[in-house]
């Protein structure tokens, strides 16, 4: 055997995948050519050294660059259904993640199509004065002495839910208790921060109907708005000029604010006018929870925090869910990315995530517990909520 | 960002979490990622000799098996597949770089020269630099199956080349890195590899 072919072997040998024979003749080649003998040994020494490489673990930051660009594929595809079911007038996101939740919007439309025409129906038949009570929530707001906000941030879902029970038939109607609490942080103001709470509980009548399907046309609503204003939320969030940000008042740069894309939403023209503040509304009613941020990240992000300790466990787990968006999207900005994966680069001025996730890829506290231990240090600030009767 | 659900037992098999994927299981999708993510990564930063591209790139990839996790026989290798879409991407943007980048001799050989001037006193810069040295495409053929750990046939896949071309491309990129690896350990390959060679 001439040394040339016993090397192209050393692969064959090193592996064992030879046949006797062959592993033989290779091997007495070996034994006879001490300079391929020597080559065999370097080839194995150099081969586990190669091995010894092994593959590279998947750190969190690579982990979160990843997901958080298929999570933004997956809504960059949801919002292409969006746009299709807004021209439906179902403004129900389809992600791109579950299909059991598209065939839900599906079924969901459905439900509205035969609910739609029920309601159509029962407006039709009930006399005029009862349409006109369906009080919305603006009114609600606007009625409250303790608002200093009168105009609402959640999108206002007015299905015939505060309709008396007219149409009823004999058994009494359920009660549907509407929890709305609104916090607020005053925008461009001096450090601390104070908050601002508002509180409304609003309790009515739900009609109950014969048939079911307009309770299934309020819960895809409900679904639908819940979705679209989230991915809507998270869009912008992630759009937003965060990485710059300081905490410093006077180098509040940042202006990209939800209130410019909830202005599309409403077509309201000057709404961005109105709402100076960015806050954080939670809506609970019966089973249903919802949430609608408004704000730039270095202003909501103190307000959900301050959520977290509300006592509604399914509240919280909803706020959990927009901080994790929040983080996600946040780590997915390259702006803020090249800050956590460049240490090097200067620390001034310290941006807001930099603060709670500087070091991102080292073990430590978990992120929830870098929110609140960030958020608890402003300790004027939690004073202020505590005088609100929160915390 | 939740941890994937607990319910996917960490010895599924990758072509199990890939139907799950398909099904709609963002959990399966992250526990995909959280298995391969740094190897796609680290493929891609070899190939490429780029940190931030390769994290680029390896997001554009996941991106790419996201959308086409339909098309995905759950009878075939997922990790063949995989890393076929990651070399895809590699291989195009390498293309792309080719058409685009225009070296000077001078920038040539201050690269070249600044090379030469490396210290290679820690071992593992060593073997990395080493690998580095090792052409196309045998290199990729080591980043798969020596480094990645997939079989010949699964590399084979991923390349779309017959298992025999990627065994002879696996030995011959041995033995390349062998001479890179004695030579920059400060021992001369030639001599002793060549020499009495009948």
């Amino acid at each position: 055997m001439k040394c040339q072919k016993a090397e192209s072997l050393f692969s064959d040998l090193t592996e064992g995948v030879l046949p006797a024979a062959r592993a033989e003749q290779v091997r007495e080649h070996l034994e006879s050519c001490s300079s391929c003998e020597r080559a065999f040994d370097d080839f194995e020494r150099s081969l586990s050294a190669l091995q010894g490489l092994g593959s590279v673990e998947t750190s969190r930051e690579v982990r979160s660059l990843i997901l958080g660009a298929v999570d933004a594929a997956a809504r960059e595809e949801s919002g292409e259904l969006d746009e299709a079911f807004r021209r439906a007038a179902l403004r129900a996101p389809v992600g791109g993640w579950a299909r059991e939740r598209r065939t839900r919007v599906l079924s969901h439309a459905v439900a509205l199509l035969a609910g739609a025409a029920a309601v159509y129906l029962l407006l039709r038949i009930l006399p005029p004065s009862i349409g006109a009570n369906s009080a919305s929530t603006e009114r609600l707001a606007d009625q409250s002495s303790h608002s200093t906000h009168p105009e609402p941030i959640v999108p206002v879902i007015e299905p015939a839910i505060n309709t008396p029970p007219t149409v009823a038939d004999a058994t009494p109607a359920p009660e549907v208790v509407i929890r709305e609490v609104i916090r607020t942080v005053e925008k461009r103001v001096e450090v601390p921060v104070m908050v601002e709470v508002e509180r409304i509980v609003r309790r009515g009548p739900l009609i109950e109907l014969d048939t079911a399907a307009l309770a299934s046309v309020f819960t895809a609503l409900v679904e639908g708005l819940n979705d679209a204003n989230r991915l809507r939320e998270e869009e912008l969030l992630a759009s937003a000029n965060v990485g710059t940000v300081d905490l410093e008042p006077a180098r509040v740069e940042n202006s990209a604010t939800l209130a410019r894309v909830e202005e599309d939403r409403i077509e309201s023209e000057n709404y961005a006018d109105r709402y100076q503040n960015a806050a954080v509304a939670v809506r609970r009613e019966n089973d249903s929870v919802s949430l609608a941020t408004r704000g730039t990240l270095d202003e909501l992000v103190p307000v959900l925090v301050a959520w977290l300790e509300d006592e509604d466990a399914e509240v919280v787990a909803l706020v959990e869910r927009r901080l994790e968006s929040i983080q996600h999207r946040a780590l997915a900005d390259p702006a803020i990315r090249s800050q956590l994966i460049e240490p090097e680069r200067p620390v001034e001025p310290i941006s807001l995530v930099s603060r709670l996730f500087g070091g991102d890829d080292q073990p430590g506290p978990s992120w929830k517990e870098n929110w609140n231990a960030w958020w608890k240090a402003n300790g004027e600030l939690v004073a202020a909520a505590e005088a609100n009767g929160f915390f | 960002m939740s941890s994937p659900d607990l319910h996917f037992d960490n010895t599924a098999s990758d072509e199990m979490l890939a139907a799950e994927a398909t099904a709609g299981s963002r959990a399966a999708f992250e526990l995909l990622v959280e298995r391969y993510g740094g190897s796609v990564v680290s493929l891609l930063e070899r190939r490429l000799r780029d940190h931030h591209l390769a994290l680029d790139l390896a997001q554009e990839a996941w991106v790419r098996v996201f959308h086409a996790l339909s098309q995905f026989d759950p009878g075939r290798s997922f990790r063949a597949w995989l890393f076929s879409i990651v070399v895809n991407a590699a291989r195009d943007e390498g293309r792309r770089r080719e058409r685009s980048r225009v070296v000077s001799l001078e920038e040539f050989r201050e690269s070249l020269a600044a090379k030469e001037d490396r210290e290679h006193t820690d071992e593992r810069a060593v073997i990395e630099e080493s690998l580095d040295c090792v052409d196309e495409p045998f290199r990729t053929a080591l980043l798969l199956v020596d480094i990645e750990g997939l079989s010949y046939d699964e590399a084979a896949t991923s390349i779309d080349v017959a298992i025999g071309t990627m065994k002879s491309r696996v030995n011959r990129g041995r033995l390349a890195f062998r001479d890179h690896w004695l030579r920059l350990s400060g021992t001369s390959a030639k001599e002793q590899t060549i020499g009495g060679h009948s």
